[in-house]
């Protein structure tokens, strides 16, 4: 249809006039799904170059009479047409997959690919697909969108098995995770073995980890971006997937066709139920929640609305055993995310708007009895928001903007404890000052085409937090250079200013589930950072490989730590432990990526270095940070043998992380006089590297059917094959024979897994 | 079904359990090299009592290390000990096993002392404290406490607070019949500490628990009242605040800080006020 379409143009008659039109566009693939930032350049007089936005759409002033349009996409073939414009035009151009015609077993290009980015500005961005995120193997079976996301240069993980990300040197709480654009204070389950997100909504997840686009701010190191589903369904959907930790279901239902949609999923474990069946008790299950509805009445005008919901709960009441029934114990632990969101994305002639509001709390809350003792704790923070961003969807005159505000509110009443009995001796009833922060902020970006080879994007986004009666302001600037070397080739420049107004008081060693967030205070500054990148980039569209190479550095200021031995459990005085210095990280990482093919996959190294100082902390000198990993490295396949079988693996080296291990003790005598303490001496700060930490994961799928309607798979495997320790620290131990000895215990060893997923 | 649930269940125990990786071992850390330690104190007699002795390596010596051998272990037996004040300098006497001290002192309160140490085999460390006034109990009282589940000491005391900012340290010892020398090492003594910042030259008077100890009728209870230097207290405070990190991995080290120039421990001069109770 779209042949005819474009022929009907090719043979119409020419009319010469100088009148300029509108040239709209609508790139999709084969199945109808827009590919967001395809390239389309068109001449006639004169070369322009843009790009398509997420919805696949691009639009371009040109003059009346016939033009030459050539649109390419990474992983497809090029469409190259001559048009004849007398009005304004709206076209589709469908793009084939190039793999479609040649084997029946490849793996066909996503929507959304790393190299996408090859031709554009952006830079020091790593782009996942649910497809990738669900074919490899990783702890338990469950597809893990963080746990992958650790695989990716520049990121780096904590302790072994957990869902904090470290990225470019920076703090797990320098990365802002967004889920269709609302903020997810917890990411993990399992007290943060497991992530938040369900694997099978996920649509694209983005980690932008530098050039910082100027709609983006909030934390110092990282966007996470994940986007759920937001397609249209012909037909009813169904999805589930059964696996040693967990269930889950989707369902997709079109109800009006291509305007109106919904879709709902969950997902929960069964552990305790099964143990239940056997009539023993296991009191902790999770669960997540999401849906989404879609409604798009007209190609201009699309609404979605996005729920998540997701809780972990731990209860349980007088244990089993002999010597603690009748003692009066119940635990009750409970703690949550839910997100609400609503955007509404509006096209008019030549400007896009977006406009989402969003709801977005995390809590918990701790209810234990134990004997005439009572201990509740709660904590919550909850933000209301809103976004408006406008753009001219086109570069005309070489020049695109994008300009719009963002406000934030925060409502943050952490650590409200409540006690009585003895234990109220030790813990007293008490609070955090609550605090209501407002958190504004405006941009403005201007991308532009300055020459065939040379692209720009620059922008300013103005910042500000109100606070505590204390106002914050800060301007940060966004720049990002592309140089296209050759057609394949181009060299990246960027530097960012990031400001981050709200931080978790956490252990800077391990994240618990029962960490707080809050906001700066009169006392506590903002903390910023500058950094810098440098890369070059290459796409190989013969080979589908994209092959990135960066360096960066970053410094960080007014950077958050504690003292030497903050206690920050249950600690309502917090803000006395903390203490604010500077940071500084620099490395360089390498991707190598195949996007598709019947071997996909990546190769990523990352060599860095992240250092801190604060006054009153190791002598004020520099030391080294805790998750300061030197080489990090990952080779991640995936083989499709045969339409039924594929096969995938994950290799992963990382230097160990640092450690501030006790070097030494003396005695010193009670204050009765009755015998003497131990008192340990400690290492400088982190003056000990752990053992390098490497593991090999193997997973094998398997589609009985996969002509059929109803389609199954059934994935096993194994993670850590050769049961290597990744070490979380350094314990000390006893021989047995009086003396004692250092070691270095891990979490995970090998763990077999198995699944099955299945959808029609 | 449920036997097979069972035994799938079983097997996956056995198997994660099986598969828990090793430690990983690690020999290339740089041990602590030996330092003087300094602790002190005064007895309930007046005697002036110090402890000489030097750190160890954290891997010579934990939990279940034979006290006795520790001590033998690190103890100076060969120190020079001197108390300066004032201008005049007084040698304590070795008494054996890194202790050294002196009966005959008229320890003057705010006056500052110094202790000057010197060793051979590892040089010489001084430190500079000064003795509070002994601030006696007002009032005190030991009772035992029961509840269905439980039983505690209860103390309930007051005191005279002198004007100007004072820190004391209360401590609660029960005293065993038997000569448990495996509590030797970490006894763990009752330690609660006071501000005066909002009771200044009042009295001051509360009712605490000691928590987390058995007790019963009968047990005799010694109840310890010592007024110390603020740098002591925070050295306390920070040990107390310490106790209840329950892992190693997720908390903040620290390094506890000295007054003893050179080494480690701390030189201070308290006189406690003791009084021992029966539990009734």
């Amino acid at each position: 249809m779209w042949l005819r379409l474009l022929m009907g143009f090719l043979l119409c008659p020419a009319l010469i006039q100088a009148q300029n039109y509108r040239l709209k566009g609508l790139v999709t693939d084969s199945i109808g799904l827009p590919l967001a930032s395809a390239n389309i350049q068109s001449w006639v007089q004169k070369k322009k170059i843009t790009t398509s936005d997420a919805l696949g759409e691009f639009s371009l002033e040109v003059h009346e009479g016939e033009i030459g349009i050539e649109i390419s996409y990474t992983g497809f073939k090029k469409i190259t047409r001559t048009l004849l414009i007398r009005s304004d035009t709206t076209i589709t151009f469908q793009l084939k997959s190039k793999f479609e015609l040649l084997e029946d077993v490849v793996i066909t290009s996503d929507r959304t690919l790393q190299s996408d980015q090859f031709q554009t500005t952006r830079m020091s961005t790593n782009t996942l697909t649910g497809k990738e995120i669900s074919a490899i193997p990783v702890l338990g079976g469950e597809a893990d969108l963080i746990k992958t996301l650790q695989l990716m240069p520049g990121v780096t993980k904590g302790a072994d098995g957990t869902t904090d990300l470290f990225v470019r040197g920076g703090a797990a709480d320098q990365n802002l995770v967004l889920l269709d654009g609302a903020p997810v204070y917890n990411t993990g389950h399992l007290f943060g073995f497991l992530s938040v997100f369900n694997p099978d909504i996920l649509d694209k997840v983005e980690s932008i980890n530098g050039a910082f686009p100027s709609d983006y701010g909030g934390r110092l190191s990282s966007i996470l971006d994940v986007t759920s589903k937001s397609g249209f369904p012909n037909h009813t959907r169904v999805k589930g997937n059964i696996g040693l930790l967990a269930t889950r279901l989707m369902i997709e239902q079109p109800i009006l066709k291509d305007k109106l949609s919904i879709w709902v999923a969950g997902r929960r474990t069964y552990v305790d139920q099964v143990v239940k069946a056997v009539g023993q008790e296991l009191p902790y299950f999770f669960y997540d929640f999401n849906a989404k509805i879609l409604y798009q009445p007209h190609l201009n005008n699309r609404l979605e609305i996005t729920i998540y919901e997701g809780n972990d709960v731990l209860s349980f009441a007088n244990p089993s055993r002999p010597s603690l029934r009748n003692r009066n114990i119940t635990s009750d632990f409970a703690l949550g995310n839910s997100t609400q969101t609503l955007r509404w994305d509006r096209k008019y002639r030549n400007v896009s708007s977006i406009i989402s509001v969003y709801r977005t709390a995390f809590q918990y809350s701790i209810k234990n009895t134990f004997q005439e003792n009572r201990l509740f704790v709660n904590s919550s923070i909850e933000d209301i928001g809103g976004k408006l961003i406008l753009s001219t969807d086109s570069i005309v005159n070489n020049v695109s903007f994008k300009w719009g505000v963002e406000l934030i509110q925060h409502q943050v009443a952490p650590n409200r404890i409540n006690t009585t009995g003895e234990i109220s001796e030790l813990l007293k009833t008490s609070a955090t000052i609550p605090q209501t922060s407002i958190e504004t902020s405006s941009f403005l970006q201007m991308d532009a085409v300055l020459t065939s080879k040379l692209r720009s994007s620059a922008g300013i986004r103005f910042s500000s937090a109100y606070v505590d009666h204390t106002f914050y302001f800060n301007p940060e600037p966004r720049l990002a250079f592309r140089y296209a070397i050759d057609s394949v080739t181009a060299i990246k420049f960027s530097y960012s200013r990031m400001s981050q107004y709200l931080h978790r008081v956490s252990s800077a060693a391990v994240a618990f589930p029962t960490d707080i967030w809050y906001p700066v205070t009169r006392n506590v500054k903002p903390q910023t950072s500058d950094q810098l990148a440098l890369g070059i980039q290459r796409a190989l569209p013969k080979h589908n490989l994209f092959i990135s190479v960066e360096g960066y550095y970053k410094w960080m200021h007014q950077l958050i730590g504690y003292r030497e031995g903050a206690s920050l459990l249950l600690n309502v005085d917090f803000e006395k432990q903390l203490v604010q210095g500077q940071g500084r990280a620099y490395g360089l990482e390498i991707l190598i990526k195949k996007e598709s093919g019947k071997l996909t996959g990546w190769i990523s190294y990352t060599w860095s270095k992240s250092e801190r100082q604060y006054d009153a902390v190791n002598n004020g000198e520099w030391f080294l940070a805790r998750y300061d990993r030197r080489h990090n490295a990952a080779l991640v396949m995936n083989y499709q043998l045969s339409r039924r079988w594929s096969i995938s693996t994950v290799f992963e080296f990382i230097s160990g992380s640092r450690f501030t291990p006790i070097i030494g003790q003396y005695a010193v005598p009670s204050p009765t006089l009755v015998g003497v303490d131990l008192i340990p001496v400690y290492s400088s700060m982190n003056a000990v590297k752990l053992a390098d930490t490497h593991r090999l994961d193997v997973g094998i799928k398997f589609r009985p059917k996969p002509d059929r309607k109803f389609q199954s798979e059934w994935f096993a495997g194994i993670y850590n094959i050769y049961n290597r320790a990744a070490p979380i620290g350094v314990a000390i131990m006893p021989n047995g024979d009086g003396s004692f000895r250092y070691e270095q215990p891990g979490l995970f060893g090998l763990l077999p897994f198995v699944s099955y997923g299945f959808k029609f | 079904m449920k036997r097979m649930i069972e035994l799938f269940l079983l097997m996956v125990v056995m198997l994660v359990a099986s598969c828990i990786p090793s430690p990983l071992p690690i020999d290339d850390i740089a041990q602590l090299k030996p330092k003087i330690v300094v602790s002190s104190q005064i007895v309930p007699s007046g005697a002036l009592v110090v402890l000489i002795t030097k750190s160890i390596g954290a891997l010579d010596a934990g939990r279940g290390s034979d006290p006795q051998v520790l001590i033998s272990q690190i103890a100076l037996n060969e120190a020079m000990v001197i108390l300066a004040h004032d201008g005049s300098n007084d040698t304590l006497a070795f008494l054996g096993n890194g202790l050294y001290g002196n009966i005959n002192f008229n320890l003057q309160p705010n006056q500052d002392y110094s202790l000057i140490v010197k060793t051979k085999e590892l040089g010489e460390v001084t430190a500079v404290t000064q003795l509070k006034p002994q601030v006696p109990f007002r009032t005190v009282e030991a009772r035992l406490y029961t509840s269905i589940y439980d039983s505690a000491a209860l103390v309930d005391y007051s005191l005279q607070d002198p004007t100007g900012p004072n820190w004391y340290m209360i401590n609660v010892q029960k005293y065993s019949t038997k000569n448990d020398i495996n509590s030797y090492l970490n006894p763990r003594v009752y330690t609660r500490l006071v501000r005066d910042s909002i009771h200044e030259g009042k009295i001051i008077e509360e009712e605490f628990k000691v928590l987390f100890r058995k007790f019963s009728k009968g047990d005799t209870v010694a109840v310890f009242l010592s007024n110390i230097s603020q740098e002591y207290y925070g050295f306390l405070k920070l040990r107390n605040d310490k106790r209840y990190n329950f892992s190693a991995f997720a908390s903040e080290p620290l390094n506890f800080k000295s007054n003893v120039q050179g080494g480690l421990g701390f030189f201070n001069l308290h006189l406690p006020d003791a009084r021992v109770f029966v539990l009734e």
